[in-house]
């Protein structure tokens, strides 16, 4: 089991957004997290990574709990989230970006060179881009290099909030296919996509999430024939 | 009437007051792109870091080691002021940061007056040597010193949220808290991190000066007000513009005295500083 989630609460002041939420990753599962918008989606995320603290609950990851722990320790422990927005450094450059990306560890000259060669692997354009500032590049590379960013730390479970968010859709492919990849490679993905169509297509299993609670979970394959989620969120 | 050594001679104290102005600028800067905040009471690390050494001097400590014992006070004192100080409110909204932050400035200037007295203290200068000859005009070598200070100091800086992995850390901290917490860099560590930077290089300013003023608990009202109308000249976040606007100003100052009177010197400042925000109120350097 990657990733645990165990009734998990949460609220910003008095407004309880998230209610008792069980749900989990297992190792080497891409998971989608499908919810109107402000269904509680991304505070979930913010939530696991230690950025919204959880009221109540429990988070197990690989079987360690990090309910509540600060954020750089849930990095450190190999779970990195690349949030809705995308939150890149616009006015540092590529390369300083990526190096945030791998703040919490300190790895040497070399360990770092392999890791910068395995974000341009997936993402060649970055590379031809380093000394460029973040925030004069594309939308698409912005989120291209918010992936990559979030990759520098090793993870072994990638979050990922709404990745294809205002993308063209020859982006929107490239990056879905990057996910598939890199669960190829063994990491774990819960993905957060307003794509719902293209997201179950690449899910191995997904929760309905509304207004806070998880509503419905499955296969993804099995969601897509649901009447209900047809209805809802594959607009047919 | 003046002639070209007068005009040279003026050049060096716009240069002396100028690199003063920036590095007090600079320290402001740095504070704020973490922060977001004016630190008001930087003109009092000026002072109690060039206090601190002539104490330091007249206990009989060599120089070096009172220069490096006095920037270690001041750090130390910055970083115990944001935690102890800022830390604790830091939500409370900019209006109530400001306030805390002209408090400080006035706890920490009646502190300086019981550990100093009223009376004027004057450093030694950093070095010996009689002042330098250069096209009709002296050049103290302690100006010398001042501007060296600056270059290091400036080159630190740069390589430091250029180049080294903590302070690109600050700088994302400034620009994209959300971003920065998801990559486990501490914003309360960059906040202090910044105060002690920014309180350090408040402090260096003081003590770089020292040998050319008379400086008593209340001497860094002016430089702080100097320091921060360069900010905005320069522009709030940008370390360049705040050092191109630390050393413009001191040179227009220096050539309002020389050329026409010490009574207009602060009229024109201020005048500049008006017509930089009514035409680019970001300031010179500043985004938008
Ligand atoms: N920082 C915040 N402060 C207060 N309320 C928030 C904050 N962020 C989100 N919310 C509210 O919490 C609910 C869930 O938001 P969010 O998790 O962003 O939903 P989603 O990602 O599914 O669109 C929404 O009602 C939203 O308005
Ligand atoms: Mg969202």
């Amino acid at each position: 089991m990657m990733l645990k989630a165990e009734a998990i609460s949460a609220s910003y002041g008095r407004v309880k957004v998230l209610k008792d939420i069980d749900m989990s990753v297992e190792s080497g599962e891409i998971v989608c997290l499908v919810g109107a918008n402000g269904a509680g989606k991304s505070t979930l995320l913010k939530v696991i990574s230690g950025i919204v603290p959880a009221g109540s609950g429990k988070f197990l990851f690989e079987g360690q709990d990090i309910t509540n722990k600060k954020p750089d320790f849930i990095v450190k422990a190999g779970l990195s989230h690349v949030p809705e927005g995308r939150q890149i450094f616009a006015d540092l450059t590529v390369r300083q970006n990526l190096i945030l990306g791998s703040y919490v560890h300190n790895l040497p000259k070399q360990e770092m060179a392999k890791l910068f060669d395995s974000v341009f692997e997936l993402f060649p354009v970055l590379k031809s881009r380093l000394m460029q500032k973040a925030g004069t590049m594309s939308g698409g590379e912005q989120q291209m290099l918010a992936i990559g960013r979030g990759l520098m730390s090793q993870p072994k479970l990638l979050l990922l909030d709404e990745p294809s968010l205002g993308l063209a859709p020859l982006v929107v492919e490239t990056i879905l296919k990057v996910i598939q990849n890199l669960r190829s490679t063994g990491i774990s993905i819960l993905l957060v996509e307003q794509n719902v169509n293209a997201a179950l297509q690449i899910s191995d299993r997904a929760y309905v999430i509304e207004t806070g609670a998880i509503v419905t979970e499955g296969k993804a394959r099995e969601l897509m024939e649901n009447d209900e989620i047809k209805k809802s969120y594959l607009g047919m | 009437m003046t002639d070209f050594s007068h005009i040279v001679q003026f050049f060096f104290s716009g240069l002396t007051s100028g690199s003063m102005y920036a590095l007090i600028a600079v320290s402001l800067v740095i504070v704020y792109k973490v922060s977001l905040l004016i630190c008001f009471a930087q003109g009092e690390f000026f002072v109690i870091g060039a206090l601190a050494m002539v104490t330091l001097v007249s206990k009989g400590l060599p120089m070096p080691l009172a220069f490096v014992l006095s920037i270690l006070i001041s750090t130390v004192l910055g970083a115990l002021v944001q935690r102890m100080l800022i830390k604790p409110i830091q939500n409370a909204g900019i209006g109530n940061l400001i306030v805390m932050t002209i408090a400080i400035s006035l706890t920490l200037r009646g502190a300086a007056l019981l550990v100093w007295g009223k009376e004027s203290h004057i450093l030694k200068p950093f070095s010996s040597g009689a002042p330098i000859p250069v096209l009709g005009a002296t050049l103290q070598p302690q100006v010398l010193w001042i501007i060296s200070i600056t270059i290091v100091v400036l080159i630190m800086i740069w390589i430091f949220f250029e180049k080294t992995k903590l302070g690109i850390a600050m700088r994302a901290c400034a620009e994209n808290r959300l971003g920065a917490s998801l990559m486990g860099i501490s914003t309360d560590k960059a906040a202090l991190l910044a105060w002690a930077w920014g309180s350090g290089i408040g402090a260096l300013a003081g003590m770089a000066v020292a040998p050319l003023l008379f400086m008593q608990y209340g001497s860094g009202v002016m430089p702080m007000v100097k320091g921060f109308i360069a900010v905005s000249i320069g522009g709030l976040s940008s370390i360049v513009g705040s050092v191109v606007a630390g050393l413009l100003l001191g040179t227009v100052e220096a050539y309002t005295i020389g050329l026409i009177s010490s009574k207009f010197s602060d009229t024109i400042v201020f005048s500049l500083l008006m017509v930089v925000l009514i035409f680019k109120p970001s300031g010179l350097f500043g985004k938008g």
